[in-house]
Formats: C-alpha cells, structure tokens, sequence
C-alpha cells in the first residue's frame, strides 16, 4: 500500500484490523495490535522489518540500562552523606550518559547511514570530481525501513526522557516495540512521546461507538482531501516544476508553488486525519500534527502549527539542550554584557536555532534543496526576532495597531506568501532549479498561459478548477470553524439521524462522483512516506 | 512578581501577561523568547533552569512561571 | 443495548442507501452511445460503442503494445477474420476486464487475445487496481467522471484548449475508424540483435498485475470465452526473462501462450524499417507483417469462421478497410495524415 488515503489502507487493512481488535477481550488486544503492527511494516517493507526491531532493542537495553543506574544511585544516596551526594550523583550521570549516547550513536547512525550515504557520496564524488577530473563514484542505493525517520526520533526522545527521569525506563521490551512499530503513526507521524501513548496500547483502547463515528468521520475527511484537492491539483503543478525550463514563466511558477502548497497540505493533513482517526476508532488518542497553519502571523508560529510533533521534537531534544548547555549559557552570559538583554540570548539561540534547522531541513529529505529549505526558514526566523524591537518602534511611530484586524491580516498574508516561496524550493527538481524557478517569479512575469487558456491543457479542465475551488473553500470553513473552537463533528453527530445520514450519504456519494482518480486523472506520489 | 511580570511584558507587549494562560500555546513566546527569558530569570533570580523545565506547563502563566522559579530558588 | 441496536440501524440504513445511490448513479452514467464518439471520455468505451452489435469475435486487449500491433483490418483481408482492437495506451490489467464486460454487451467474441507487456508494468497502483475491483460492484466507481462528457465541448473556450482537445480526438477518431488499430508510418530504426537469447531467469512482476491478471483469466473463464496470451515484437519491452515469466503463468493456468518475439525472423521484421520509435513499436510496415502472421495462426489454431460472405459484418469491416487504404494512399501520395 502506497498512503494511508487509500482504499487499500481502508478496505485491506483497517477495517478487518479493526474488526479483530474490537471482539478480542481485554488483554488479547495488544496481541492483535502486535500482529497488525508487523503485517503492516511486512506488507510495506518485508524483511527491512529487522531495523526497526534493532533499533527497539537498543533503545530498550540502553534504557533498562539507565534505569539499573539511577536506581543504583537512588540506593547509594539514600545511605550517603550530605558531602557525597554530590559526587555520587554526578559519577552515576556520566555513567547513564555514556550509555545513553551509545544507544543514540548506534540509532542515530542506523538512520544516517540508511538514509544519507547516497548523498553523502554524491557530495564526495562532487569533491573527489574537483581534486582528481574524471572520478567517479555511483552513489548506492540503499532501501530505508517505512516509518525510518519518524521511529528513530521516537526512540531517541524515549531514551532522552529516560535519562532525564521524565519516563520510567520501560521493563517490558514488547510494550516497547509495539509503541515504536504502531502502524498509524508510522508513516507520517504524529512523532509520539512515550506516555500516555505506551501505557494505553499496551492496555487496549476503549472502543466506543462514539470513538468509531468520531473516527470514521475523520478518515472520511482525510480521504476527501486527498482525493478531490491533492490528487486534481497534481498534474498540473508536476508539469510546471518538470518543465520549468520551458516554460519560463514566473506566473505559472506562482501557481505551481500555490497548488503545491495546498496539496501539500491536504495530502500530510488528509493522511494524518485518516491516521488519527484510526487511532480514534481504537480508542487510542494520537496527538494533533497540524493546527490550520496558515492562520499563522509569523514563521515560527507556522511551526507551531505544521507538522507540530516534528517542532517539539526539535524544541526538547536539540533547541532548548543546546541553548542551556554550559557552553551555550556561558556565551549567552557574556552576550548579555555586550549586546544587552534581548539580543544576548539570541546569540547562543541563533547557533541552536540553525543546528535545529539544519538538522531539520536535512530530516526532510537527502538532498541540497532540503538543506536550503532550512536555512530558508532558519533565516526568516532570525531575521524576525532580530526585526521585532525595531517593527515595534516603526509601527508604533506609525500608529499602526499591532492588535488589529487589518496587521493581523498583513501578519497572516505575508507569512503565507514566505511559506510558499520556501516550498517552491522544496518541490523545485533540485537547488538549481529551484533557485531558476524563483528568479523566474520576479523576472517573467506574463499572463500569457492563462489569457490563452493553456493553463486548462495541463490536466485540468476548467471544471477541475472550479472543482478545487469549491473543495478548497470548504476545507478553508472547516479549518476557520476549528480556529474558532467549534467542533464540526460533533455538530454533526448532533443533528437528527436522518439528516446525518443524508450528510454522510452526500458526502461519499460527492467524493465518487467529483473525486479526482480514474484514469484521466494522475494521483500524487505519498510526499512524507519515503521517511 | 512585578520584576517577571515586566520582563514579560517586555518580550510580548500588548499581551495582558498578568493574566494570561496562553503565552506559549498562545504564540505569545516564541523559542527564542523564551531563551532570553531564561537568561534573564536566572541572572535576576539566580537560579538555574535546566532544559527538562521548558514545558509549556510551566511557561504558560505568570503564576506558573513563578511557581517554577520559587521551586528552583529552594533547588 | 437499545442504544446500539439503534445505532447498527443507522449504520445499515446508511450503507443500504448509498449503495441504492450508488448503483443508480451506475445506471445513469453507464457508457452510453451518444450521437458523437469523440464526446466520450474513455476512448476505448467509444470504440465498444460504436462497434456494430454482433460483429466481433475476437476481442484484442492490451496496452499500447496492442494498439500499434495488431491491424483488424489485415485479419479481415486475409481470413475474413472479425476482430476488434480494444488496446490503448496505458491499459493496465485492472482496466481489461471492465473492457471486456461493456464489450460483451453487444459482442459474442470466441476469443480474447491480451498482450502480456502490461504485466510488467511498475507504475501500477494498488489504489487504481482496489478501484476497479470495487468497481465491479458499483460501475459508477469507473464511469464516475462522465459528468463532464456534456460539457466538455463547451468548456473548449481558447484555442489553445481546442487545439489540444482536437488533436486528441483526430487520432481517436482516426484509430477508431480502423477497429482500434493505431497506424502510423514513422520510422526510427533500432538496432537488431538477438534480443530473445535465453539469458536469465524470470523477470519479478508486480502484485497488483498478478492479481489483475488473476481476474482477467477468471473472467474469461466464467464467460467461457478462450484467452490467448501474446506478446509482440518490440526490442525494447522484451527478453527471455520475461518470456520465460509469461509462460510460467500461461502454464499455470493452462492457457496458450504466442511469442511473436521468437518469430521475428519468420515474419520477416526488419528493424530498420519497420519500427516507428527506436524499437518500442512498430509502424505500419512491421504490424502488417504481424498482422498477416496472426491471421494465419489463429486460422490454423481456432474455430473463426469468415465472416466475409456475412453482410453484416462485411458492412462495418469494409467501410475500415477503405479507410485503410484511403489513408496509406495518401502517404503514397506524400499527403501527411
């Protein structure tokens, strides 16, 4: 299976999983939740099912490791003197820090390995290129377990956690693995802290009837927007980024990088709603990846709300450790002297600002264009920070009204203009052609595709368009709605049994009809799935 | 209280701080805010405030805020 | 308990009524002749329905392969043999069957003939095949966007989407008129060698073909028409292994299985001439050849009656082979077509 927004994912998977998980009592559902965990890892990546258990282990010896430790050390303190607590305490943390970064060395090595050597050597062969003409080395192709990039941040936040006593180092290695392997979080995430997550697989989630509406209801919605949005936009968008050359035209690369924009979302949105629905109907709560984003006023507000569990994981686990390490703070502290209280601590927060991006834009993919894609928003995060105190003196000179409506708006439009330029490079065919491409934005400008109707001969009728339009729209109320706070389905499950079942009927028999798959249409390849 | 209630209201002016319980999940401190916060916290207060502390439990109020910092104080 | 009674009420009700919804949505936008083929989204149904009732026995499915490979109109000069081209490009195995359902309608073919070269196929997804098998219980699922077929005309607005639109439906037409053969008379020579030369083992095959292919011999089964598997000369599509998988298949289900690629002697294909693209396809040159081949095999191997004293059906084929002639005239004469 190819995305979780499929039929095949709902029809050959899910549902006879869910099925088994709701008539097997109590204890016999974990069982069953094992078993689906590795039909699923089977079915997708076969044998490469190996590496995810390697990485479980290891995790999992290096944290009954650490916990041996701490409670070694907890025993020795408890009939130590005052004077040696000290010592006793530091000794034990080396020795569980030690462990620890063994563990994360092999993990995050596994990962390195599988994922960049390819790149790796193109970057060595680029350079060998330059020192000796004529060298050449075929980067090799390596195939990477599903869910590779998502597990392994799982595994490290858990030994981390461990190592900071925030999780109780875990004893059963099956409760382990199967929170590490749980198939709907595999793919694209949500990127999950151990508890409460752990303790409720291991014990079954409650199926309710209200968790099974709830539920499919989501997975429905998922599904529709990558059927009717994602899946239309598709064609059109992949000839403009294949042909840019060609075509060179700025306003076309405009609305490429739009359309990608929404397909984008829709697609990592569609298939996170069809995963935490899933996880719904189990009884099992996920938590949420996205929090309609484009309501965002700054670019790091933007990463609060796309793709949250990834900019959590980058906040705990490198942002806040480097920035209040030793080093770090110390520099912090003379900053503070030279350049006052607010731009101090953005010196050492700009080198683990750029460490987190760094590390970030590469998580996304093995590539140039994904670096850059980093730095892009590293960049803008700075520069917004090192801006904010001299904007506010202009604004106020300008009498501007930072808390109205109209520069909330100027807010939320110009981040989202700067979110789609950095996608631009992101879906661009390497760094070169997106850089082309953006050139291209401001010196080509020509309406010409549309003023003659080309635009609706790259497989997109005007009707797709309207279409799009249409269903974009609705996903726009939807996501207004939840900003608002208003509970859509529960509006919906509120309303007399035949209306709903004349929505639901309605709203399936609209994604058959206007979905966008058949054969005069082309579906997206899964963009988060090859991690 | 006044010396946190005024460095808040330094890093997010127009936010009423005194009684807000969003500013985190709020977006009204963002990473790089809070880091200057820390490093302010920790000279005014001379405390230090490892990374385990920055949760949004504890950043998201001003009471929280000093809840966290009397507990570090008593560290 | 009466609350989920109530509840399973709900459930089945609502399942009840979409699926009434969706089989009339089925009723409503089964392919349907209209009084122009060109407005019909899927090209092949237009092919089916424009086809005279009861006028074809054999059935000829495949992908793009197919399409330039195999001319009914040489089978019907031969042996009077009455067939219809249903391949087209892209045909993978998940659309055979549907074809072949809309095509039993109104034909009684003796034989199906498939072109194995879909087989192979990687970009085949397992999301389109679930379509289609699900489409067997509500067509709609296949014919779900023939909504637009009355509009489509309207929309064409700028030229340039006129332009696009009319050369697509120029060729359409133009394989239409000819039984669903493709022709074309380009030539871009590809290098001969002994391409069938037994080299390896078997070549891996998609899951999702396997399966398709799986119901494509089913189907047949249950209508209790022949299938006879072919491959035809293409350098670039085939070798050993592949043959050698094919025939792994065909002898596990029993059924026959012709290799044009180990003939190409015997017909005579010359790969400076006779290929259109490099030795993808051939041209019209090589599949006269192939066609000429095969009208004598399937003499010689099926009960195909010929049909050329018949006025029903000599009706349709000679109004293609006219066609035929007009357009490879007008290549002799120098006029492009």
């Amino acid at each position: 299976m190819e995305s979780y927004c499929s039929l095949v994912y709902v029809l050959l998977f899910l549902v006879p999983f869910l099925l088994l998980y709701r008539f097997v009592p109590g204890q016999g559902k974990r069982y069953v939740l094992l078993a689906g965990n590795l039909i699923f890892f089977w079915w997708i990546s076969g044998i490469r099912v190996l590496y995810i258990v390697g990485t479980a282990v290891v995790i999992y010896l290096a944290g009954f490791g650490i916990g041996m430790l701490q409670e070694k050390r907890n025993a020795a303190l408890s009939t130590a003197e005052k004077a040696d607590r000290k010592t006793i305490m530091e000794a034990s943390r080396k020795k569980q820090k030690g462990l620890m970064l063994v563990a994360l060395v092999f993990v995050l090595g596994l990962l390195l390995v599988l994922k960049y050597t390819g790149f790796a050597v193109e970057i060595l062969d680029a350079v060998l290129e330059k020192l000796v003409p004529g060298t050449f080395l075929t980067p090799p192709t390596i195939l990477v377990p599903i869910g590779l990039s998502f597990y392994t941040l799982e595994a490290i936040a858990y030994l981390v956690d461990v190592y900071r006593e925030t999780v109780k180092p875990e004893t059963n290695f099956l409760r382990l693995f199967l929170f590490l392997s749980f198939f709907p979080k595999l793919m694209e995430g949500p990127i999950s802290r151990y508890e409460p997550l752990a303790r409720n697989l291991w014990d079954g989630g409650q199926m309710t009837r209200e968790g099974a509406i709830r539920g499919s209801m989501r997975i429905f919605y998922g599904l529709f927007k990558k059927v009717m949005i994602a899946d239309r936009l598709n064609p059109l968008l992949d000839q403009v980024f294949l042909h840019y050359m060609e075509y060179n035209n700025g306003v076309m690369n405009w609305i490429a990088t739009l359309f990608y924009m929404i397909q984008l979302y829709c697609e990592f949105s569609g298939n996170l709603d069809v995963v935490i629905g899933s996880a719904e109907i189990m009884g099992i709560t996920l938590t949420e990846n996205f929090k309609q984003p484009f309501f965002s006023k700054s670019i790091s507000e933007f990463w609060t709300r796309w793709h949250i569990s990834l900019g959590t994981w980058f906040k705990d686990y490198i942002f806040y450790p480097m920035s209040l390490s030793k080093p770090l703070k110390n520099l912090t502290k003379s900053a503070r002297k030279k350049l006052g209280n607010h731009y101090g601590p953005l010196v050492a927060g700009a080198i683990a600002l750029f460490t987190v991006w760094f590390c970030n834009g590469l998580w996304h993919g093995a590539g140039w264009r994904y670096i850059f894609f980093g730095m892009y928003h590293f960049v803008l995060i700075l520069c917004g920070n090192l801006i904010e105190y001299p904007a506010r003196i202009v604004t106020d000179k300008l009498h501007i009204n930072r808390q109205g409506k109209p520069y909330k708006a100027f807010q939320i439009i110009r981040t989202f203009i700067l979110v789609v330029v950095g996608e631009l490079f992101f879906r661009a065919h390497g760094l070169s052609a997106g850089i082309a491409m953006f050139k291209q934005l401001f010196t080509s400008i020509s309406f010409d595709w549309i003023t003659t109707g080309s635009i609706f001969t790259l497989g997109m009728d005007r009707m797709d368009f309207v279409i799009a339009a249409i269903a974009v729209l609705l996903i726009l109320v939807v996501d207004i709605l939840k900003e608002r706070g208003v509970d859509v389905r529960g509006k919906i499950m509120e309303t007399p049994a035949p209306v709903r079942i004349a929505i639901c009927t309605a709203a399936v028999l609209v994604l058959v009809m206007f979905g966008a798959y058949g054969l005069n249409y082309q579906p997206v390849m899964p963009i988060y799935a090859n991690f | 209280m006044e010396k946190l209630l005024e460095m808040l209201e330094d890093l997010a002016p127009g936010t009423d701080v005194a009684t807000a319980t969003d500013l985190v999940d709020g977006h009204h401190l963002d990473s790089l805010a809070i880091l200057s916060l820390v490093a302010d916290l920790e000279d005014e207060f001379d405390i230090t405030i490892p990374a385990v502390e920055i949760i949004p439990a504890n950043f998201n109020s001003a009471e929280a805020l000093w809840a966290m910092i009397t507990r570090r104080m008593e560290e | 308990m009466k609350k989920n009674i109530r509840y399973v009420v709900y459930v089945v009700s609502f399942l009840l009524i979409l699926s009434v919804c969706l089989l009339a949505l089925g009723e409503i936008f089964r392919p349907r002749v209209t009084s122009d083929p060109s407005m019909i989204r899927d090209e092949v149904d237009a092919r089916i329905l424009t086809t005279p009732e009861n006028t074809t026995d054999i059935l000829l499915m495949g992908n793009s392969e197919m399409l330039a490979h195999v001319s009914p109109v040489t089978l019907w000069e031969e042996e009077g043999i009455a067939s219809l081209n249903l391949g087209s490009v892209g045909q993978f195995f998940y659309l055979v069957k549907g074809y072949l359902k809309l095509a039993m309608e109104t034909q009684s073919p003796r034989l199906v003939i498939l072109d194995m070269d879909a087989l192979f196929l990687w970009e085949v997804r397992g999301e389109n095949y679930m379509i289609h098998r699900v489409a067997d219980f509500f067509p709609i699922l296949r014919n779900h966007d023939r909504w637009k077929e009355p509009y489509r005309d309207k929309l064409l607005l700028t030229d340039a989407e006129k332009k696009k639109a009319g050369k697509d439906k120029d060729r359409i037409e133009k394989t239409r008129k000819l039984k669903g053969y493709y022709y074309s008379t380009e030539n871009c020579p590809a290098a001969d060698f002994d391409y069938m030369q037994p080299v390896s083992d078997g070549e891996p095959v998609i899951s999702w073909n396997r399966l398709a292919f799986q119901d494509i011999v089913a189907f047949c089964k249950k209508k209790n028409v022949p299938l006879l598997l072919v491959s035809t000369p293409s350098i670039k599509n085939w070798n050993d292994a592949k043959h050698e998988t094919v025939q792994i298949l065909a002898d596990e289900n029993n059924l026959p299985y012709l290799d044009l690629n180990l003939y190409v002697d015997e017909l005579q294909i010359n790969w400076e001439t006779d290929s259109r693209d490099g030795g993808d396809h051939l041209n019209d040159k090589g599949t006269q050849k192939v066609s000429r081949f095969l009208a004598g095999y399937l003499k010689e191997h099926y009960d195909l009656p010929d049909r050329r004293g018949d006025k029903h059906y000599a009706e349709t084929y000679e109004e293609a082979a006219a066609y035929y002639h007009e357009l490879v005239g007008q290549k002799a004469a120098g006029v492009t077509g």
